[in-house]
């Protein structure tokens, strides 16, 4: 369901990305047609980094996440999922023109909804960030260049390897190579699929 | 667009060279939230900031995109282009001349014809 909507916007998104990189910042203003603004103490005050007004197409994102260098992989996943909440979310943040209105919204949900909304938002922000083709081209040169080992978890190896060339947190990368179910593969199943490929 | 602002216009230009707002700031040396406050119009350069944004841009001085940038930059903090600024201050005939404009009443229709005066080389050639 999440790939078919991220399908949609898969066209759009391939004029940002550079090598692996995907520009989500400029994605997100230039053709998505949102304004990020910042909001001073987001996270202190209200325990958010970022919120957005979807009538207006504002993303409001916390001061200091936007400014530390540090924290650059942490506002791409922000600005991803905040995205990801207005395509998949919108009808239920469409009133939301304030953080104190995020938050009531938030407080109506049961633990388990918004489990499932952050979950889902979560995975289709990483599918901005990371996709699926892209993902299985570097692990191929991966496996070309037999970077590799038995032994220790697939998954962790591989978004070691790959989140530098993302541009994302190794956490984001992880997430992102389990939702596509590498989880469950051997190394070998690998070698297998792409030798097949080969 | 007749109304345009400051950070409409810088947010335009920014956006067709594919810059993203942080990067842009950070090239601009702005501290990238206090950038999200020019373009949304709370916060009004200073004229050098206005300067690296044309820089960063590649704006030529002079031209008609640098001297767009520093007129608006003017009116959002309801002073004079920084260009204007140092040509009054260069030469004593400009003040003179624009007080000429005041107190003679020059229409607009006048006064555009006297640019159009000048660009049409009349006043190089009597003066040579």
């Amino acid at each position: 369901m999440l790939e078919r909507i991220f399908l949609q916007y898969r066209e759009k998104l391939l004029p940002f990305i550079k090598e692996y990189r995907v520009d989500i910042h400029l994605f997100i203003e230039k053709e998505m047609g949102f304004q990020i603004e910042t909001y001073t103490n987001l996270k202190r005050n209200y325990s958010c980094y970022a919120f957005t007004v979807v009538g207006e197409k504002y993303i409001f994102v916390d001061d200091m996440l936007y400014d530390e260098d540090a924290m650059g992989k942490k506002l791409r996943f922000t600005l991803a999922e905040e995205l990801a909440h207005n395509i998949i979310h919108q009808d239920l943040f469409a009133a939301c023109n304030s953080v104190e209105e995020r938050i009531l919204i938030d407080s109506s949900l049961t633990e388990m909804e918004k489990d499932r909304i952050e979950l889902n938002a979560k995975a289709l922000a990483g599918m901005f960030l990371m996709p699926r083709e892209l993902i299985e081209k570097i692990i191929g040169e991966l496996i070309k260049r037999d970077i590799l080992v038995e032994g220790s978890p697939l998954c962790d190896q591989i978004a070691g390897s790959i989140c530098h060339d993302f541009d994302v947190n190794f956490k984001c990368a992880r997430m992102r190579l389990r939702n596509l179910r590498y989880h469950h593969r051997t190394l070998q199943q690998l070698r297998n699929e792409y030798s097949e490929v080969d | 667009m007749t109304n345009q602002t400051f950070g409409d216009y810088v947010r335009k230009e920014r956006l067709d060279r594919n810059m993203s707002l942080r990067q842009f700031a950070k090239d601009c040396g702005f501290q990238p939230s206090n950038y999200c406050h020019v373009e949304n119009g709370t916060l009004n350069p200073t004229p050098v900031q206005v300067e690296k944004i044309a820089t960063v841009f590649g704006f030529e001085e002079g031209s008609d995109s640098y001297r767009k940038l520093l007129d608006l930059a003017a009116k959002a903090r309801k002073g004079v282009a920084s260009d204007l600024q140092k040509l009054i201050e260069s030469d004593k005939l400009i003040p003179a001349l624009l007080r000429t404009v005041e107190d003679e009443n020059v229409s607009p229709e006048d006064l555009r014809k006297i640019i159009e005066g000048i660009k049409s080389g009349r006043y190089k050639e009597s003066s040579n």
